[in-house]
């Protein structure tokens, strides 16, 4: 199990961050983070617990779990932040329908033991498109401070690379699951949109601690 | 053994590759799109406080104008005027009944005077008269004022239908009127001076002319303190959008012509 890969610790850092600025968090649309990030470092660990010590490969129905619970997580943070009462409720029915739409296509389609690849790309799209809407409103609204200061706007970016890195290796799924120098490439490239994505959080919370410091003084 | 595609692979590389750099060119996008935004406020900022500095500017100097044309009025009309009603006073003599009639008649006179011309000083103590009384009206006082003087020819045209211009507009056009007229009276050494006001549908032009010695306008383009002051005039012109155009000929006389577009008058 040990030495982690490099993007667990970053996983794990985030976490820690987190809870270390959770007191700015409190009260924005942040606040479940330290949560969600917990769940996402033990969702880690216990895959790799399984592989490694019980040599357990059969790992896909805990990512089923963890990635429809990443999608709908990363909505609800998106519901909060976009202000549009449109896109507000596009993410809210994404946030209903999505996880029925999972179940849907595990127990009809894919099956609870395989990786439920086809509402992978549907759930990477909307993030996509969730992501693309707060931009869009950043642009609406260019008053808001500097960019690079805008805590959400580290989570939007993050989130846009991940889904769209992920994107193609989703879509040629059933091509590549089965060929090795692909599986092996994917991970590479997931690896490394891991390390951004987490990063992208970690300086989100402490954009959002330097916002919250400012507001009080 | 598991098959390997290496088209799959280049799909897979070229697809991940487009997709990232899509979104690399978003963001990209945002940050070019907020920082040129960001930018035009800040030029539009600078352009509204220097636009309130300037206004402030031509606030203070048509006061300073004001006090210094009310001070010359006190000190050369309303004074002797007062002063002479005080000599009758002080000269009359009950004994010397019919010749104390008509002295009391004078001081009558003088002070109805002195009340007349101390009502029209009041006129002219804020700068709020100028859109009380509308920007031809003002003109013409303020020509009224250079021509009691007595050194001076006046005369005023007004064309066309007169409209309310913006109170700020009106204010700073008056100014610069104010410091050509100065011009005029300071450098010009001319006997007449007119002014014409062209209100048109979509412009309002107006014309300051005299038949002074004139000047060259090569100097303006020099930082000399006497291009500074025409320049400062080109400058509240385009802070109102206005034109501002300046003719001269040497012993015939200067032409100023200031243009302000209008877009709907407000009648």
């Amino acid at each position: 199990m040990f030495p982690l890969p490099i993007y667990l610790y970053v996983e794990l850092g985030a976490f820690i961050v987190s809870v270390l600025t959770y007191r700015s968090l409190k009260g924005t649309a942040f606040r479940l983070f330290p949560l969600f990030l917990f769940f996402i470092v033990m969702v880690e660990l216990t895959a790799r617990y399984l592989v490694q010590v019980l040599q357990y490969h059969q790992n896909a129905w805990l990512y089923n779990i963890s990635t429809t619970l990443e999608f709908v997580f990363y909505a609800y943070v998106f519901s909060l932040t976009l202000r549009d009462p449109t896109f507000k409720k596009m993410t809210l029915r994404f946030m209903a329908f999505y996880p029925i739409l999972v179940l849907l296509n595990l127990s009809f389609i894919q099956g609870f033991m395989q990786f439920h690849s086809y509402t992978i790309v549907l759930g990477s799209m909307f993030m996509v498109i969730f992501c693309c809407l707060f931009f869009y409103e950043l642009l609406l609204n260019p008053l808001e401070g500097e960019l690079r200061k805008v805590p959400m706007f580290w989570i939007g970016t993050g989130i846009l690379f991940f889904y769209l890195g992920d994107l193609s290796f989703d879509l040629l799924f059933n091509l590549l699951k089965n060929d090795a120098t692909g599986r092996n490439l994917f991970q590479s490239i997931n690896n490394n949109l891991i390390l951004i994505l987490y990063s992208c959080f970690i300086i989100a919370f402490l954009c959002q601690r330097s916002l919250r410091k400012s507001l009080s003084h | 053994m598991p098959k390997e595609s290496p088209e799959i692979i280049i799909t897979l590389i070229a697809g991940t590759s487009t997709l990232l750099l899509l979104g690399a060119l978003m963001i990209s996008f945002l940050f070019l799109y907020r920082k040129r935004h960001r930018r035009l406020l800040q030029e539009r900022q600078q352009l509204k406080l220097s636009y309130e500095r300037e206004l402030l500017k031509s606030q203070l100097e048509i006061q300073e104008q004001t006090f210094r044309q009310i001070s010359q009025e006190i000190h050369d009309n309303i004074g002797q005027v007062l002063s002479l009603a005080k000599l009758n006073l002080a000269t009359m003599d009950p004994s010397h009944l019919p010749n104390l009639e008509q002295k009391i008649s004078d001081s009558k006179k003088l002070v109805s005077q002195a009340i007349y011309d101390l009502r029209n000083l009041s006129h002219g103590l804020s700068t709020d008269y100028i859109t009380d009384l509308g920007l031809a009206r003002a003109i013409e006082h303020e020509l009224e004022m250079v021509r009691k003087s007595g050194d001076y020819e006046t005369l005023f045209e007004c064309d066309g239908k007169s409209y309310s211009l913006d109170k700020q507009q009106e204010l700073i056009i008056y100014r610069m009127i104010q410091e050509t007229l100065n011009n005029i009276i300071k450098h010009a050494a001319s006997q007449k001076i007119i002014i014409h006001l062209r209100y048109r549908p979509e412009e309002l032009t107006l014309s300051i002319i005299d038949n002074g010695k004139g000047f060259d306008l090569t100097p303006i383009t020099d930082n000399s303190s006497f291009g500074l002051g025409i320049k400062n005039m080109h400058n509240r012109a385009r802070l109102i959008g206005a034109g501002f155009q300046i003719s001269s000929t040497l012993e015939e006389g200067t032409s100023v012509t200031i243009s302000l577009p209008v877009g709907t008058p407000i009648t």
